[in-house]
C-alpha cells in the first residue's frame, strides 16, 4: 500500500443527460493541464463496460432512462471507490424525467407517429433489438445505487467541480454547504 | 452464412449509439447502420407547458450546443408573440450565437479531432484526445483551450451563463452587454481571430498533404441544406432555407423558415430512435440530405467576413462548381466557420447597440410559430402550436444531427465497404476509420465524453445464430 | 396595551421576548435565522411546512415543535440548530421536493424561489425519496398570472393572503393528504376570478407555482435574488 505511486483514476459516464455537465468539466479551462497531472483519466472506459477498471472517482452524469443506463450505472458502482452523482439529471431527474408524467407509449407515439413532419405510413415505432428498452419511469442515480457524493447544478459550475475534485484529491470530503454558495446551485 | 458486425463507437459506457455492419453470405458488406439509442419523449412532455419556458427548457436536450436550442426556441417565441425584436437584442443574440459556434467548433476540432490530424489516424487511441494533445503539443493545446474558453465567455457575457444560459427570452434578451465585458472581449478578440486562422491553416495543410484521402474518404452523394440571405451569402443566425441536390441543382431556395414543412419530411426506421429527414420533392431515401458546415459551404455563394472569405474561396476552387462530397471536408468548413464567427464577434463588439437597454418587444400572441437557426452542426428547427392561453399543444423539433442521420449512415457504410472485402481479414484499422467518419459530423450524441477521453471501439462479428465468431477490441 | 416582556434562551443566548409572540419572531428579532416556507410575517401561521422546527427544553416536550406556531414562555430554553433538527428539516424539505415536479433548471422562479433558496441554505444535495412525478394542471387563463400546480408545495400562503390581506378569498385547498391541491372556485380558472397580479397572494408564492406573466427569466443569471446571497427570510410583496 505504502509504495503505491500511481495517480488516482477518474472515470466519467453519461447516462440520460445532455453532456452539459461534461462540458462544464471542460470549463475548468487551463486547469485541465493541472488536473491531467493529478489524475489519470479513464473517461468512457471501454466498449464492453464489463471491462471497466477499478477506479478511484467516478462522475455519473444523467438520469437512468433505459436498460443500458441501468446496467452501466451498476457496473460503475461496483468498480468505483467514490461515486458522484454529477448534475441535476443524475440527482433530481430534470428534463429526462419529465416523461414520467406520461407513459412510454404516449411519448413514442408522439415522436414517431404524430409530429407534423413525420411521414410514417406503416406506423413504425423503433423497438428493434438494436435499441435498448426504455424503463417505464426514469430514475435518479441515488434511487438506483448508493452515491458517495451528489453535486447538483444544470450543469454544476466549473468552479464547484474543480473545488470538489481538488478537495477529494487532498483526501477531504466537503459538506455541500462548504461548496462556495454561488457555486452550489440547482440551475 | 450471413454475419452481423456490431460496433459500439460511442462506447457502451455512454450507450448513446452503436453501429452494426451486416455482411452477406460472401462476406461482403450488405448494409451498415448507426443506431441511435437515446430517446427523451420531448415532443410529448412539453405539452401543456407555457411556451415561454422553451428557451430554457429545450436547451437541456443538448449541453454541447445549448445556445442553439436556446435561440431557436427564443425565435419561435418571438413568432408566437409577433415580436419585432429590437436591434440591440438581435445583435446580442447574434453575438451569443457566434460565441456558441466558436466554442462548439473549437471543441470539436481541437479537443476531438486535432489529435487525428496531428498524431495520425492510427496513433495510440489512448493519446488521441485533448490530454494526448497537451502532451504532444502543449502550445497548441492551450490555444485550443483558450479559443473555446473565449467562446464560452462570449456566451456568458451575452446570456449570463456559459452552459444553459438564460439571456434570450421571448421577444428579446434580458440584459445588455456590460462595459467591462465589452472591454475584455475587445482586448482579446484579435488574438482569438489569429488563433482561428492558425486552426484553418492546420487543416488546410493537412488537406494539401492528403488530397486523395479528402476526396475519397466517406465520399458519397446526398442533397445539402442551409441558410442564406437574398444574395446567397451564408447565414448562421437568420436567413432563408436553400436546398440543393447531389449535383448542386437547386431543390428550393429562399424558403421562409415558417414554410419548412413544404419541403421537408421525416421517415422512421425500426432500428433507430433517430428519424430520417428528406426533401419532400425527391422522396425517401433519394431525397436524403446533409446539413452543417460542409452543407452550408456547398449551398452558399459567399461568406461575409474577410479572413473567412479567403478560405471560402479556396473551398469553392476545390469544389469547382459541384458540391463537395467528402466527409473530411466538414472539418475544413467547420474551422472556416469558426474563424467567421470570431470575425463576426469583433464586428459586433464595435456596435453600440449591444449595450442598448431597449431589449424586448412583444406584440399580439398568436397560436403557431416556427424558429430556425443554423446550429454548429446544422439547421435546427423548432415549431410550436399553442392554445389561446399560451400553453403548448404541439411541438415539433428537427435537430441538426438528425438531418445528418443518413450522412453518418452513408459514411459508415462507405467506409465499411472499402475496408471489408470478401476473403480479407477484418483488421482493427476499420475501427479508426469508422470513428473518423462519424466524427466528421460532430454528432452531439458522441462528442461530449470523448472530449477528454478516448473513443474505444469493438467489433463483434456475429453469425446468423447470434454467436460471436470474432471480436476486435481496441482499448 | 403594553406587551409583557419576558426572557427566553435561544441557542444558549438570552433573548428578550414579548409574551404571546412566537419563538420564530423572537429569534428573528435576535438575528437568529430559522428556515421557513409556509410562514409569512403578513399572514397567520399554520405550521404546515415544518421547516422551522426547533427543540424546546425542559418542558417535557420530546418532539420538535414548529417555531412559527409555538408561543414563548418566560424562561423557555430553545435550540434552533442541532444534528437532530437539521435532519428533520432536511427530511421535510426532501418530502416537499419529491411530491411535486420541482425541477429548477427551467423554472421561471429559479434564482428568486424561496423553496430553492432554503434548499441551498440547508445544503440539500439530493432527495432520498422516490419522486412522484404527478401530472398537474397549468392554468394560464389569467392575462397576467400563471398558476402551475406542478410547482406548488401546498404551503397555503396564497390561500391565507387572499383571505386575510387581499380580502378576496380566491384560493382554497381541495382534496386530502397527498392529493390536495390549491384551487379557485372549486376547479375554476384564475381568469374568471378577481385576482390581480398585484395581489399579495401572487407576490409571495414561495415557489414557481404562482408567477406574474411576462417576468419569466427577465433578470440576468447571477443577478437574481438568491444567486449570490443566501436567503434570510420570506420575500416581501412589491
Amino acid at each position: 500500500m505504502a509504495t503505491k505511486k500511481s495517480k488516482p483514476i477518474v472515470a466519467t459516464c453519461w447516462l440520460a443527460g445532455c453532456a452539459g455537465c461534461h462540458m462544464s468539466l471542460l470549463d475548468i479551462d487551463e486547469r485541465i493541464v493541472a488536473l491531467s497531472e493529478l489524475v489519470d483519466f479513464s473517461v468512457s472506459p471501454i466498449t464492453d463496460f464489463k471491462e471497466l477498471p477499478e477506479v478511484d472517482i467516478a462522475l455519473i452524469e444523467g438520469a437512468v432512462a433505459n436498460e443500458d443506463n441501468m446496467e452501466v450505472l451498476k457496473d460503475f458502482r461496483k468498480k468505483a471507490k467514490f461515486l458522484i452523482a454529477f448534475g441535476d439529471c443524475a440527482i433530481f431527474g430534470n428534463l429526462p424525467a419529465m416523461r414520467n408524467a406520461f407513459t412510454v407509449k404516449e411519448c413514442l407515439e408522439e415522436a414517431f407517429l404524430d409530429t407534423e413532419s413525420t411521414v410514417n405510413p406503416n406506423g413504425i415505432i423503433p423497438t428493434g433489438e438494436d435499441v435498448p428498452k426504455l424503463l417505464p419511469k426514469v430514475l435518479t442515480v441515488p434511487q438506483v445505487v448508493k452515491t458517495d457524493y451528489n453535486l447538483p447544478g444544470c450543469p454544476p459550475d466549473a468552479d464547484a467541480i474543480w473545488f470538489l475534485l481538488t478537495e477529494l484529491l487532498a483526501g477531504r470530503v466537503p459538506e455541500p454547504t462548504e461548496i462556495p454558495y454561488r457555486d452550489f446551485k440547482f440551475d | 452464412m450471413s454475419k452481423k458486425i456490431e460496433i459500439n463507437p460511442v462506447t457502451r459506457v455512454e450507450g448513446h449509439g452503436k453501429v452494426t455492419i451486416h455482411l452477406d453470405d460472401n462476406g461482403a458488406v450488405e448494409d451498415a447502420r448507426l443506431h441511435i439509442v437515446e430517446f427523451r419523449g420531448f415532443e410529448k412532455f412539453v405539452q401543456g407547458r407555457p411556451f415561454w419556458e422553451m428557451p430554457t427548457l429545450s436547451q437541456r436536450m443538448c449541453g454541447i450546443c445549448p445556445v442553439s436550442h436556446h435561440l431557436a426556441a427564443a425565435k419561435t417565441c418571438d413568432a408566437l408573440f409577433s415580436s419585432k425584436v429590437p436591434a440591440g437584442a438581435d445583435k446580442i443574440r447574434r453575438m451569443m450565437h457566434n460565441g456558441q459556434v466558436l466554442q462548439s467548433h473549437a471543441l470539436h476540432f481541437f479537443h476531438l479531432c486535432a489529435a487525428d490530424f496531428l498524431l495520425g489516424f492510427d496513433s495510440d487511441p489512448a493519446q488521441r484526445n485533448v490530454i494526448g494533445l497537451i502532451n504532444a503539443d502543449p502550445e497548441l493545446a492551450l490555444k485550443a483551450v483558450r479559443l473555446r474558453k473565449f467562446g464560452q465567455e462570449v456566451i456568458q457575457f451575452t446570456g449570463g451563463k456559459k452552459i444553459h444560459p438564460t439571456g434570450a427570452i421571448a421577444g428579446g434578451v434580458n440584459a445588455p452587454v456590460t462595459d467591462e465585458a465589452r472591454k475584455y472581449m475587445r482586448e482579446n478578440v484579435d488574438q482569438i481571430i489569429q488563433w482561428g486562422i492558425d486552426g484553418v491553416e492546420i487543416c488546410l495543410n493537412y488537406y494539401k498533404e492528403n488530397v486523395d484521402l479528402f476526396n475519397t474518404f466517406a465520399s458519397f452523394d446526398t442533397g445539402y441544406m442551409g441558410s442564406v440571405n437574398e444574395e446567397g451569402e451564408l447565414q448562421l443566425y437568420d436567413g432563408k432555407l436553400r436546398g440543393i441536390d447531389a449535383n448542386g441543382q437547386i431543390v428550393f431556395d429562399q424558403l421562409p423558415y415558417e414554410n419548412y414543412l413544404d419541403e421537408i419530411n421525416e421517415a422512421v426506421e425500426d432500428w433507430s430512435y433517430m428519424k430520417f429527414p428528406f426533401f419532400k420533392k425527391l422522396g425517401y431515401p433519394e431525397g436524403s440530405y446533409r446539413v452543417g458546415p460542409l452543407a452550408r459551404f456547398n449551398i452558399a455563394d459567399s461568406i461575409s467576413t474577410p479572413e473567412a472569405g479567403k478560405y471560402f474561396d479556396i473551398f469553392k476552387e476545390i469544389a469547382n462548381g459541384k458540391p463537395v462530397k467528402g466527409s473530411l471536408f466538414y472539418h475544413f468548413a467547420r474551422l472556416v466557420e469558426m474563424l467567421h464567427a470570431t470575425e463576426l464577434i469583433k464586428e459586433g463588439l464595435e456596435d453600440d447597440d449591444i449595450q442598448s437597454t431597449d431589449l424586448i418587444h412583444k406584440g399580439k400572441m398568436i397560436n403557431e410559430g416556427v424558429g430556425i437557426i443554423e446550429a454548429p452542426r446544422g439547421t435546427l428547427i423548432h415549431h410550436y402550436k399553442v392554445d389561446d392561453d399560451g400553453l403548448l399543444e404541439r411541438c415539433n423539433l428537427i435537430v441538426a444531427t438528425t438531418q445528418n442521420n443518413v450522412g453518418m449512415n452513408s459514411a459508415v457504410s462507405t467506409i465499411a465497404k472499402s475496408f471489408i472485402q470478401p476473403g480479407k481479414e477484418i483488421t482493427e484499422g476499420i475501427l479508426n476509420r469508422i470513428e473518423v467518419g462519424i466524427r466528421c459530423y460532430d454528432p452531439c450524441l458522441s462528442c461530449a465524453t470523448h472530449a477528454v477521453g478516448q473513443m474505444p471501439l469493438s467489433v463483434d462479428i456475429v453469425d446468423k445464430q447470434g454467436n460471436v465468431v470474432k471480436q476486435l477490441v481496441r482499448d | 396595551m403594553k406587551k409583557e416582556k419576558i426572557t427566553i434562551t435561544v441557542d444558549g443566548k438570552e433573548v428578550a421576548a414579548y409574551a404571546g409572540e412566537t419563538i420564530l419572531d423572537a429569534a428573528k428579532r435576535a438575528g437568529i435565522y430559522i428556515p421557513t416556507l409556509c410562514h409569512h410575517p403578513l399572514l397567520s401561521n399554520t405550521g404546515a411546512c415544518r421547516m422551522c422546527v426547533v427543540k424546546i427544553e425542559g418542558t417535557g416536550r420530546q418532539n420538535l415543535n414548529s417555531s412559527c406556531t409555538t408561543p414563548v414562555n418566560d424562561g423557555m430554553v430553545v435550540t434552533t440548530e442541532s444534528p437532530e433538527i437539521k435532519k428533520m428539516r432536511r427530511l421535510n424539505l426532501e418530502l416537499i421536493f419529491s411530491e411535486r415536479n420541482h425541477q429548477c433548471p427551467f423554472c421561471e422562479k429559479s434564482g428568486n424561489c424561496e423553496l430553492q433558496a432554503v434548499a441551498y441554505r440547508l445544503g440539500m444535495d439530493y432527495v432520498r425519496f422516490p419522486f412522484l412525478w404527478p401530472k398537474k394542471e397549468v392554468d394560464a387563463s389569467h392575462p397576467d398570472i400563471i398558476h402551475d400546480a406542478n410547482r406548488c408545495m401546498l404551503c397555503g400562503r396564497c390561500v391565507r393572503s387572499s383571505e386575510e390581506v387581499d380580502k378576496k378569498g380566491v384560493f382554497a385547498i381541495k382534496g386530502r393528504g397527498i392529493d390536495s391541491d390549491v384551487t379557485v372556485n372549486i376547479d375554476g380558472r384564475l381568469g374568471d376570478t378577481e385576482v390581480t397580479k398585484d395581489d399579495v397572494a401572487i407576490q409571495i408564492c414561495p415557489t414557481g407555482s404562482l408567477c406574474e406573466k411576462g417576468l419569466a427569466y427577465s433578470e440576468r443569471y447571477g443577478e437574481r435574488r438568491f444567486d449570490m446571497k443566501p436567503i434570510e427570510g420570506p420575500v416581501e410583496p412589491k
